[in-house]
């Protein structure tokens, strides 16, 4: 067997605001295959995004193992880990995020300037991607001028032009309707067929079906871990208020 | 009255909003306003005399000085007081006197006619005029130093050996014609003064009140009769007042005291009002922010049914506090500030004592604090209903675009301003350099100077007064550590001057202006040695030349350039007409010394012509020792070699030759320091400004830049982001800058010494400065941001 893409190893992650401890995550093990879609699920302050923000190497965890594509990553720099986000990571998150002084292109661009890529490979590459999400007819727009789909959908577009290793989402739908959350949907499964890995934090039961695999979590752990279709099914019996 | 109540508290629960805005409030309004009291008091506020308006000055004008004019001679006061446009005149003369008893102490007086304190409508503090000789009125400091001010009315001084009874005290803000009259004397000349071949001695200043009727147009119409009248009145006369375009000229009295003062004043009153905007700029800058910071709370009052104005009341409330607070430090600054100015100020502005803080001065503050105020609102109420406007406003990042340009337009103001100020401090700073590093033409280090003047008793008896000023000569010549001394009627960058015309023997008199002028001193032997002027041709003065040697004069190569250019005036003639009025006595050249600035170190030389003393003694000369010995070590051996001669003699201005250069650089170098302040204090106010502006950014934008984070811009990458931001502001602020400050050089030009307004390297200096500046203010909030946590983006709002 390959080595899987993603390998957790009892991570744990604490924050600390003045005397109070924070356990957000505690004692997490995990691996993603490449070429996985999977979503997470748990209710609200379970340490859902403070997992992703792991996985995305936003944060450093505060003990155990991390190893990305067989490289530990567990303990880096913050220089290394931000030219690992750089070439590694796409990001989508749910309230879009585009940088309102910047148009379209510019947004998309912007990883691959920090990357030090050169204008014409760029410029190229960012015509693809958006090509790919359906907005290369809105490159010259300011976000405030798109929907909050169309400006999903350009996040979509900054979140692959770097063609990363992984893509993690945190509720992208969140902010959407349904009709524009469905289309979004539909975008992650087909870039997920192409061959994306996909990391999706998501509460909605019809969104998480579209991933292989769901992993519930509880408290800051990983409770389940199910293949589609039990994983529908074990949300519905946790119990668990969904929102 | 609650909402007044929560301002006060809002506030001092976030004394990192307060304090700097008090702070920026303060010191802003301190230097307009102290610099409003000064130009004011100057400039604008009445004289201290009833109807001051109607109060003119009246000057001998000789059309080639392009100064106001001359002095005047006793036979022209009295023409001058006959005319129909004056309803009274006066005249004066300042002196000196010696008060008897103790330590013989000189007195400054003014000699003044019967007309001169009823011209100026003044009453006195106490006592009464008097028309008696021997009547003195004393100033209101010398009352309060002398008697402190118990009754001094009928009591008795000893002045110049003669007893003379006070008749009155003027009040404390009489001081005329100089706040340093100590005293005034009855100017009382015999009748035989008046005649006309007095024409030629101009030694009084004259003052009139324009009659019911007349205005100064109409006076200086009578004025212009009577001068073409005079021309023809004395024969010997005529072809000199024809030659030199004389005329009577008149001046209104306010405006000729601050003739030299208004435009100095204006630009620095200019600069004041530009720091103040920065000031102003800042504290809207600090409203707004924080206004925007507390938004949500004035959201929920007006979820709550709260109109816009009380929704925002908060805000505005706590902004008026706050400069109500700075307006009362800011006032208190002033009256420091002014205070101090008083005390120290009267060589350099002249009549302080009009100088205070009263009504119109506190009005104005009141004006520029309300102004402060109204400006407040906008930016607390623009705020406040910025998200009612647009409801979604808050979801992205750039939807505060119109408040963050708006934020990025003050400071751009502010550092256009700090720019312009910075650029004018630096052009006067790099003037006064070159002004200061002029060569007088003299060497005045190691020069001790002092004033003796001859008593009343010798005045016109030469013998005597040869005995006497070149007996001091030869005693300090004797003492120990002494390289030379001499003594001149006239020491250069002294306030005092002698200029005439003269004649070259053979040489047809030019028409009109050609007439050929200079200034002339009398000197004791030995003056050049002494001054440290070198001799050029010839001769100077020397032991040689007693009070009956042929009658010599000595020249400066200015006077040889502009009236013997290309030959030598060694041998030449030349006579003082009007000095040497009944026959032609004529000088011959003997030497040339180096030229010397005598006005100021910025002036070119002018033509200087040196007499011997000896020869024709005037009543009081300036003594210069030059010696290797300190100052303080001669004094009192000078005191004792003085007074081997005349125990009674006073030994005055005792001062350093060193003193009279840095006093001539005195004014231009406390404009440059006045500018310098308002320009580091616009400058600070500026860094305050772009750090506020950028702490607020990064705040605002503390998303989007943990979104940049995200997609992989490490802290490098953010700081330099940050630091970018404010190098854009401040480029785009010393562009705009620059271009005003060009634009206002003109303005500035005519203070301007040896330097043009348009000295690139003065603004290259100025424009770095800002640049370096703008990153050190831009650093802490880089920092800031390059820490800020990147798992920020997955948050959600
Ligand atoms: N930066 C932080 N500082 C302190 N506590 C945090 C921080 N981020 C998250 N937490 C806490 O960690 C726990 C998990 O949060 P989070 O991962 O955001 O949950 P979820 O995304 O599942 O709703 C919560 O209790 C949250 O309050
Ligand atoms: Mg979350």
């Amino acid at each position: 067997m390959t080595e899987p893409l993603i390998h957790l190893k009892g991570l744990t992650k604490i924050f600390h605001s003045g005397d109070v401890e924070t356990h957000a995550l505690s004692g997490v093990h995990l691996a993603i295959e490449r070429g996985e879609y999977v979503s997470i699920a748990g209710p609200s302050g379970c340490g859902k995004s403070t997992l992703l923000s792991i996985l995305g190497l936003l944060d450093a965890p505060t003990s155990g193992e991390y190893d990305l594509g067989a490289q530990p990553v567990a303990r880096l720099t913050s220089f290394e880990r931000a030219r690992i986000r750089n070439r590694q990571v796409g990001f989508i998150f749910q309230s879009f995020n585009l940088v309102g002084d910047l148009t379209v292109f510019e947004n998309v661009e912007l990883p691959l300037s920090y990357r030090g890529m050169a204008p014409a490979e760029r410029r190229a590459k960012v015509h693809a991607a958006l090509e790919r999400v359906g907005m290369s007819h809105r490159v010259k727009h300011y976000p405030a001028q798109l929907s909050g789909g169309q400006q999903q959908r350009v996040a979509v577009a900054r979140a692959i032009v770097g063609e990363p290793s992984i893509v993690l989402a945190d509720e992208p739908t969140g902010n959407l309707d349904s009709k524009n959350g469905e289309a979004v949907m539909n975008l992650m499964r087909e870039l997920n067929r192409e061959g994306a890995t996909i990391c999706m934090v998501t509460h909605d039961p019809r969104y998480a079906k579209h991933a292989d695999r769901t992993i519930h979590m509880f408290d800051g752990a990983v409770v389940e871990d199910l293949p589609l279709p039990f994983a529908e099914q074990a949300i519905r019996e946790s119990g668990f208020e969904l929102r | 009255m609650n909402d007044l109540r929560w301002a006060i508290r809002a506030l001092l629960r976030a004394p990192s909003y307060a304090l700097p805005l008090i702070a920026t409030v303060a010191l802003s309004t301190a230097i307009l306003t102290s610099t409003f009291a000064v130009t004011y008091g100057l400039l604008l506020r009445p004289l201290p005399y009833a109807h001051a308006e109607r109060l003119v000055r009246l000057y001998n004008h000789y059309g080639m000085s392009n100064d106001r004019g001359g002095s005047m001679s006793p036979p022209d006061v009295a023409d001058r007081a006959a005319s129909r446009s004056f309803i009274s005149s006066g005249a004066w003369q300042k002196s000196s006197a010696v008060l008897g008893g103790g330590e013989p102490l000189r007195l400054t007086t003014a000699r003044v006619t019967r007309g001169f304190f009823p011209t100026f409508g003044v009453a006195p503090l106490a006592g009464r005029w008097s028309n008696d000789d021997d009547a003195v009125v004393l100033s209101y400091a010398t009352w309060q130093r002398r008697f402190g001010g118990a009754d001094a009315i009928g009591k008795t001084l000893v002045l110049d050996g003669r007893r003379r009874t006070i008749a009155a005290v003027m009040p404390r803000d009489f001081a005329f014609p100089d706040a340093d009259v100590e005293l005034w004397e009855p100017l009382v000349l015999p009748p035989s003064a008046y005649d006309d071949s007095n024409r030629g001695s101009e030694y009084l200043e004259m003052l009139a009140r324009l009659a019911p009727g007349a205005t100064l147009q109409s006076a200086q119409a009578e004025a212009d009769v009577l001068s073409r009248r005079l021309v023809d009145r004395v024969a010997s006369r005529r072809q000199f007042l024809l030659d030199t375009h004389w005329h009577i000229v008149l001046a209104g009295l306010h405006d000729d005291l601050v003739a030299d003062l208004r435009r100095p004043l204006l630009l620095l009153f200019a600069a004041a009002a530009l720091v103040f905007i920065i000031g102003a700029a800042n504290s809207l800058a600090l409203v707004l922010a924080r206004a925007i910071a507390r938004r949500r709370e004035s959201d929920v009052r007006g979820a709550l049914g709260a109109g816009p104005l009380r929704a925002a009341a908060t805000r505005f409330l706590e902004a008026w506090v706050a400069i109500a607070a700075g307006g009362a430090l800011g006032l208190a600054l002033t009256y420091a500030v002014v205070a101090a100015i008083v005390r120290n100020g009267a060589t350099l502005l002249g009549h302080v004592e009009v100088i205070r803080v009263d009504a119109p001065v506190l009005l104005f503050a009141f004006a520029l604090l309300a102004l402060l105020g109204a400006a407040c609102l906008g930016p607390a109420l623009g705020a406040a209903t910025l998200t009612r406007w647009r409801p979604q406003a808050v979801k992205t990042a750039g939807d505060t675009l119109a408040v963050r340009f708006f934020r990025s337009a003050l400071v751009v103001v502010e550092i256009a301003l700090a720019t312009a100020l910075l650029s004018a401090g630096a052009l006067v700073l790099v003037s006064l350099r070159r002004l200061a590093a002029n060569d007088p033409g003299f060497n005045p280090h190691g020069v001790l100077t002092f004033r003796i003047a001859a008593p009343e008793s010798m005045r016109g008896d030469n013998a005597r007064l040869v005995a006497l000023f070149g007996g001091i000569q030869q005693r300090i010549a004797a003492l120990p550590g002494v390289t030379a001394v001499s003594a001149t009627t006239v020491l250069p960058l002294s306030s005092d001057d002698n200029t005439a015309t003269f004649h070259i023997e053979g040489r047809p008199e030019a028409p009109g202006d050609g007439m050929p002028s200079g200034k002339y001193r009398r000197v004791l032997p030995g003056f050049p040695a002494a001054l440290g002027i070198k001799v050029v041709r010839g001769r100077a003065f020397d032991a040689r030349d007693t009070p009956s040697s042929p009658r010599y004069a000595v020249i400066d190569e200015a006077a040889a350039q502009r009236y013997w250019p290309g030959q030598d005036p060694i041998g030449k003639r030349i006579t003082y007409s009007e000095l040497d009025a009944q026959e032609i006595r004529w000088r011959t050249i003997i030497g040339v010394v180096g030229s010397i600035r005598h006005g100021s170190l910025g002036e070119r030389p002018v033509p200087h012509v040196y007499f011997d003393a000896l020869q024709a003694a005037d009543s009081s000369m300036t003594y210069v020792v030059r010696s290797a010995l300190p100052a303080s070590s001669l004094v009192a051996s000078i005191r004792a070699a003085v007074h081997a001669i005349d125990p009674s003699l006073p030994v005055d201005r005792i001062l350093p030759m060193d003193a009279y250069v840095s006093a001539s650089l005195a004014q231009p170098r406390f404009g440059t320091a006045v500018l310098s302040a308002f320009a580091l204090v616009a400058l600070f106010l500026t860094a305050v400004g772009i750090y506020g502006l950028l702490a607020y950014l990064v705040t605002e934008r503390r998303r989007e830049l943990a979104v940049r984070m995200a997609v992989g811009a490490d802290e490098r990458m953010v700081l330099r982001f940050v630091l970018r931001e404010g190098l854009r502001l401040a480029l785009a602020g010393v562009v705009v800058g620059v271009i005003a400050a060009l634009a206002a050089g003109r303005a500035l030009g005519s203070v301007l010494y040896a330097v043009t307004a348009t000295n690139p390297a003065a603004y290259a200096a100025v424009a770095l400065t800002l640049l370096a500046v703008a990153i050190v203010a831009s650093w802490v909030p880089a920092r800031r941001a390059a820490a800020l946590d990147p798992a920020l983006a997955l948050r959600v709002e």
